[in-house]
């Protein structure tokens, strides 16, 4: 087992260091810190512009590409938290609490320093724990028919849409949205168009990227011109000397990092539980543990050290169900589920084995991209120090542009950029109304899946529908469905008297 | 308050909406799921989801505070921004078919860019013709995209 874990691995490595796949992953983890800096760019949007660029790649580089993105907005996103107490990645926003008191007493060099170790270790920690766990979800995989994988998916999109951000109501609403989107469009079993109201545009359903774009890059930027939060820019001057952190320092955050890691890692493995929720769990928990509470707020490295570990390990192991099973965690993770797709590479536990270039290599190039990260974030932190100046009037126009040519390169239609129009159009109200858009995307791409899923199930059990019940494995899931609804209700009627735990123990009010 | 009412009912319209047009699909029956099935039992579940926003309906608390808006600026979305964003993306439909690509990026960009509150005329010049170069460059030399640099065309979707 070991042994096979590892030869897997150098096999990875082989691929990985493929000169153009190299390349891929270089382009996405630069990017990535490129969007993490800079604030108001979003992950999402930053790999949804690139997707249709990547339909001329080799699927193996599509993906390190992408999968690059992710993890290296989370090195720029601590910067952006730190030095300018700007929340703009989600997973950040707590490190602000500590962090800018840090810089501000000028300490901020040492608070990146300790992030940027904290972050790799968390990191590492998240891709050991991919190599050992994905195969051996994927042996436990074939004992899953298909009735388990359709009551996994629906615990999955039922967690991705109460677990994150908002009301857990207005998130379900999102995700069967998202759901009925994924309908619209010729019925692949029957044939019937669904939805299409005559359209010819609509025969082949609506674009992700024009779903991703429209929702994430317009309506973003419609909600978030003009009214951008001041930056800040008076103690951004770090340099690389100032980022070593003295013996004392490290001490006080190497056990914060370790437990953000476990913490983290542990998250990544419950869906829909992603990075954000795992670092405010970490700092309140820190903050719990802590023999001196009242340091947390005013710059304790604890509070930077914890949260920044725990982000990493579980963004990390946010990839493990995608990989390996096919069902995304997040919005993010349902991108990448959607550009395997695009490559005519079948998500599911069959990944591992029929397509080991893309598992193993991705496995090696998070080592790559770590450590070009680390080179990236602490020799040259200067560079990256400086863009945090590019002010959001040349940002939005200059990304407009990209959404414009990002959309009209999926088919080389204009149809599509006003589609992404549109759906920003639309998307914007739903923001105004307090819907998260997040979920949509989740429900859009796991949509036809749990369709074809569901019939199939049906199917084998010679239409009977108890088989979601007498299944053991899929009676497991469908119980915590439930028990996922009945705590939800149970919450909603304890809120009314009394703000949530994470509310209490995260004082997320005096962000400003 | 109002704004979950607003909320629900826009769900539970579109719940109907949806639910109706799923009716003229084949519904079908275990033994024979049909193509409306999946869309009419969704749009039956956003439906109540709608109904049940609007009856738990209760004050936005504790939003905003994960983001990178001034906690100072108005509720509501700039209009000058938002105008700019929408018909800097027309004129990118509109006049990259008509007049090519040079044309339609530098007036995407333009447009887009004395959206801000404190552009400037030269300030989005500028800005608008370096993209151009950068478009050009990377879109059309280096990706191989075929769009006219120049053209005159009438206008199709």
């Amino acid at each position: 087992m070991m042994d096979g874990v590892f030869t897997n691995l150098a096999y990875g490595f082989s691929v990985a260091f493929q000169l153009d796949n190299l390349m891929y992953c270089m382009i996405g983890v630069l990017i990535g810190n490129l969007v993490g800096v800079l604030p108001g760019l979003g992950v999402l949007s930053a790999i949804s512009i690139l997707l249709p660029l990547t339909y001329k790649v080799s699927h193996v580089g599509a993906v390190l590409m992408l999968a690059g993105i992710y993890y290296g907005a989370q090195y720029g996103g601590a910067i952006c938290s730190i030095l300018l107490n700007l929340p703009c990645h989600p997973p950040h926003a707590v490190t602000c609490l500590d962090g800018f008191p840090l810089t501000k007493q000028g300490k901020g060099g040492t608070a990146l320093g300790i992030t940027m170790m904290g972050s790799f270790f968390g990191a590492s920690f998240g891709i050991v724990q991919m190599m050992f766990m994905a195969p051996l979800l994927v042996a436990a995989s074939q004992k899953i028919g298909a009735a388990d994988i359709c009551s996994l998916m629906l615990l999955g999109l039922l967690a991705g849409s109460t677990l994150a951000r908002g009301s857990p109501l207005k998130g379900v609403s999102m995700t069967v949205l998202g759901l009925l989107l994924s309908t619209v469009g010729n019925d692949p079993q029957t044939g019937q168009e669904r939805f299409t109201f005559g359209s010819l545009h609509m025969y082949e359903g609506f674009e992700i990227v024009a779903i991703a774009l429209g929702l994430f890059g317009i309506a973003e930027f419609m909600k978030t011109v003009n009214r951008m939060a001041p930056i800040n820019a008076a103690y951004t001057r770090v340099r690389f000397r100032d980022m070593w952190p003295s013996r004392a320092d490290l001490k006080l955050g190497a056990m914060p990092a370790f437990r953000g890691t476990i913490i983290g890692s542990l998250c990544s493995l419950i869906p829909g539980v992603g990075p954000t929720i795992a670092s405010f769990i970490a700092y309140a928990t820190e903050k719990k543990i802590s023999k001196t509470p009242e340091r947390f707020g005013h710059g304790a490295i604890e509070g930077v050290a914890c949260p920044e570990a725990a982000t990493h390990s579980s963004v990390q192991g946010d990839f493990i169900p995608t990989m390996s099973l096919g069902i995304p965690g997040d919005a993010v993770m349902a991108l990448l589920l959607s550009a395997l797709i695009i490559h005519n590479v079948q998500p599911g536990p069959q990944l591992v084995t029929q397509h080991p270039d893309i598992f193993w290599g991705l496995i090696a190039s998070f080592w790559i991209g770590n450590v070009m990260l680390l080179i990236l974030n602490m020799p040259l932190i200067g560079l990256w120090v400086k863009l945090l100046a590019i002010p959001y009037k040349f940002l939005y126009p200059a990304a407009l542009f990209f959404i414009c040519i990002g959309t009209y390169s999926v088919s080389n239609s204009m149809f599509v950029v006003a589609e992404t129009l549109a759906i920003g159009l639309v998307g914007l109200l739903f923001m105004q109304l307090g819907f998260q858009p997040a979920p949509v995307l989740l429900g859009f791409v796991l949509g036809k899946q749990f369709e074809e899923t569901f019939r199939r199930a049906v199917t084998i059990s010679h239409y009977d529908l108890s088989v979601f019940v007498t299944r053991p494995i899929s009676a497991f899931f469908l119980t915590l469905c439930a028990v996922l609804i009945g705590s939800q209700i149970y919450f909603s009627f304890r809120r009314k008297a009394k703000p949530s735990l994470l509310q209490q123990a995260v004082p997320v009010g005096d962000l400003e | 308050m109002k704004r979950d009412y607003y909320a629900g009912a826009l769900i539970s319209f579109i719940g109907v909406f949806m639910g109706l047009n799923s009716l003229g699909y084949t519904i079908g029956n275990v033994r024979n799921i049909g193509p409306g099935m999946l869309p009419l039992a969704l749009s039956i579940i956003l439906f109540a989801m709608g109904v049940l926003i609007a009856l738990n309906a209760s004050e936005p608390a504790g939003e905003g505070a994960h983001d990178h808006l001034d906690p100072g600026a108005s509720k509501n979305p700039d209009i000058r921004g938002g105008l700019a964003i929408v018909f800097g993306m027309v004129a990118f439909v509109v006049l990259t078919q008509t007049l090519g690509f040079v044309a339609g990026t530098f007036a995407c960009v333009f447009i887009a860019a004395i959206g801000d509150k404190d552009a400037t005329w030269i300030g989005s010049f500028v800005l608008a013709a370096l993209i151009t170069v950068v478009g050009v460059l990377v879109f059309i030399y280096g990706l191989k995209m075929n769009l006219p640099l120049f053209q005159l065309q009438g206008l199709s979707i």
